[in-house]
């Protein structure tokens, strides 16, 4: 359904050319989820928001590559047409639920604004469908919390607000960036739940970004880790885990606890990510990779198929 | 169990925040928010006893009473067998210096305006006065001690990353040999990568200055890979306290049964499970009388048909805190010996 091929996403700025997105193409099925994992400034989050058209402008822009919705090119869009797509077939949850809501419009208007804009339903039958929405996120007294502003909710059901928003015009695709990270574990837990059941009732197809692997192994069929721009490994989500391939998807599994594990003492991957406006000249993981040898200098490897779907970009796999 | 005096001993300590009547008057209103409702432990020498919870469950609170930087309601705080509301002159000295902290966020803990030689210098200065010489020894020792080389002294805090500046803030704990350090939620600030790098020197610190921590965080993950003990908070009351292992193995209150279920990568909660526990936490302005988890409790919401007297305990009756076994306590009516 949605298919990412090449993407560059450049930025430009006094320092010169930042390439934060490099080379980066998935593919994402209706009813499926991929996670995106990887350090903060890898360019997850600029990849999620070129596929809606919202990266940073003017100080980055798509420079090559191509973004199809069901075989459908969404880049040469117009702002129009764009707007329709951004409404009516993908979605987005943004981090901080705090911030995403409009503090001076009542949680009944905000839910109900993509029902009227994209589903052109009139005032009463949005507010029965808001009140129906807000009832599935477990929000108590729906018909009345309704009038309430975001100040009256607590931080765990202003998230299940914004998320009451992002599905209520029936979207295609979600994309859900660290959609928990501000939760409580608890509310955590059903809010994941509740993801789950609106995705098996509708094939809701979902693009999920995150470092937390415990949520990855929950809710991921497909993971793809990225490092400095460009995606290092990809594979169904169990394979991945338990037997990645690539120094990168190791360190990383390695060097986060999980309470699963207990207290087995923890690697951590020694020094810090390239900068993007000065990548290294072969593989971008090089100067932190413990198993770096003369060629992964020289130039890029190859991405290497492993198993069924699954494969990685290090020169130890050919 | 007997064991050594405590290094630290919190005693049903409360901590009541007047609220409402407005910001001009603060206090006028006759509400009260229960923030801490009665918390009571020991902290042991080098051990690390972690307080955790959801945002607003009072751990936070109880470090900042135990720093004595807010005064209790009620209850006390006992170093080395003194109450430390009644401290003063040296023996205040004396403990501002033993008990440390490190904060959440390294980008507002370290004066922006000092360079990272005189952030760690400051308590150093404040407190044992020593030779221009013998101050840089020392500075250059705590950098080495936090893995940093004497190059940074000069930078100032925002050349830094969040890793090295969390490395600063604990360099600056470490100056004045404290027996106790306080951390509260230590690296959740901190990108992913750079986590493991902060959790492993404050566990190699431990080792080698044989200190306690009080470790304040939400993340179980980290709390397990740190924790000797821990004790589990929630509306301002404990829960549960327990080794660990054993918390981690065999929780018994059903809060800590959520809590855990939800961190692990393995258990997906069910749609029913999931809607009692999004159901949100009650008030601490009006706390339940009974169990403060009753209404999102799975084994009370099932007693309310099945066992109606069960039910009514835990609606009316505030559960104590019972040792089930040896170090393992839990407040929850099903392991209540009177029933």
């Amino acid at each position: 359904m949605l298919e990412v091929t090449n993407l560059k996403v450049h930025f430009t700025t006094r320092q010169g050319t930042g390439r934060a997105v490099d080379g980066v193409s998935f593919h994402l099925d209706r009813g499926e989820t991929l996670g995106l994992v990887g350090e903060s400034g890898c360019g997850k989050s600029i990849t999620a928001l070129s596929i809606i058209g919202l990266h940073p402008r003017p100080a980055s822009r798509i420079v090559s590559g191509e973004i199809e919705l069901d075989g459908e090119s969404i880049l040469t869009l117009s702002k129009r047409e764009m707007r329709k797509v951004r409404g009516e077939r993908i979605s987005m949850i943004l981090q901080d639920p705090l911030t995403s809501l409009n503090p001076v419009l009542t949680i009944g208007k905000q839910v109900g604004e993509p029902l009227r804009l994209h589903r052109n339903m009139d005032k009463a039958a949005s507010r029965n469908r808001v009140i129906e929405l807000l009832r599935q996120l477990h929000i108590p007294e729906p018909e009345t919390k309704l009038d309430d502003h975001p100040h009256q909710f607590s931080g765990g059901m202003r998230q299940r607000v914004v998320g009451a928003i992002s599905l209520a015009a029936d979207p295609d695709l979600l994309i859900a960036d660290e959609p928990t990270t501000a939760l409580d574990v608890t509310i955590q837990a059903a809010f994941l739940a509740h993801l789950k059941a609106v995705q098996r009732a509708r094939g809701l197809a979902i693009l999920f970004i995150t470092h937390d692997f415990s949520i990855i192994a929950k809710m991921c069929d497909r993971v793809a880790v990225m490092y400095a721009g460009k995606i290092v490994e990809t594979g169904p989500t169990a394979e991945l885990l338990s037997s990645p391939q690539h120094p990168y998807t190791k360190a990383l599994l390695e060097s986060v606890p999980s309470v699963d594990r207990g207290t087995e003492r923890l690697n951590s991957i020694g020094g810090s990510p390239p900068s993007i406006y000065d990548l290294p000249k072969g593989c971008t993981f090089e100067p932190r990779c413990s198993y770096a040898m003369d060629r992964c200098r020289e130039s890029y490897p190859l991405q290497f198929d492993i198993g069924d779907d699954h494969s990685a970009s290090c020169w130890l796999l050919e | 169990m007997s064991r050594p005096d405590p290094i630290i001993g919190v005693r049903d300590l409360k901590k009541h925040f007047p609220v409402g009547g407005g910001t001009l008057l603060p206090g006028r209103g006759k509400k009260l928010l229960h923030a801490v409702d009665g918390v009571t432990f020991n902290l042991h020498a080098r051990e690390t006893l972690s307080l955790v919870g959801e945002s607003g469950s009072g751990k936070t609170t109880t470090a900042r009473m135990i720093l004595r930087l807010i005064t209790p309601t009620s209850g006390r705080v006992v170093f080395e067998g003194e109450d430390v509301a009644d401290l003063s002159g040296a023996r205040l000295k004396h403990f501002r210096a033993s008990v440390q902290a490190v904060f959440q966020d390294p980008w507002s803990s370290l004066n922006p305006r000092k360079r990272a030689a005189s952030i760690i210098a400051e308590p150093l200065v404040i407190n044992q006065p020593l030779p221009k010489a013998e101050l840089q020894a020392r500075v250059e020792e705590l950098l080495a001690a936090v893995g940093l080389g004497p190059a940074v002294m000069r930078h100032y805090p925002h050349e830094f990353s969040g890793g090295m500046r969390q490395r600063i803030a604990v360099a600056r704990a470490l100056a004045l040999n404290p027996s106790v350090i306080i951390l509260d939620e230590p690296v959740s600030a901190l990108d992913v990568s750079i986590r493991a790098q902060i959790m492993n020197l404050l566990r190699d610190l431990q080792e080698t200055f044989h200190i306690s921590y009080l470790l304040i965080a939400h993340d179980l993950a980290t709390v397990r890979y740190l924790s000797d003990r821990v004790a589990v908070m929630y509306l301002g009351r404990l829960v549960e306290v327990a080794p660990s292992e054993e918390l981690f193995e065999n929780p018994l209150h059903p809060y800590t049964q959520a809590l855990i279920a939800g961190s692990r990568s393995t258990t997906m909660v069910d749609e029913e499970a999931a809607r009692l526990l999004a159901s949100d936490i009650p008030s601490p302005v009006k706390p339940p009388s009974g169990c403060a988890f009753y209404a999102r409790c799975p084994v009370s919401v099932a007693a309310k048909s099945d066992d109606p007297t069960f039910y009514e305990r835990t609606v009316t009756e505030r559960p104590g805190l019972i040792e089930v076994r040896p170090g393992h306590l839990v407040a929850c009516h099903q392991f209540d010996p009177k029933d």
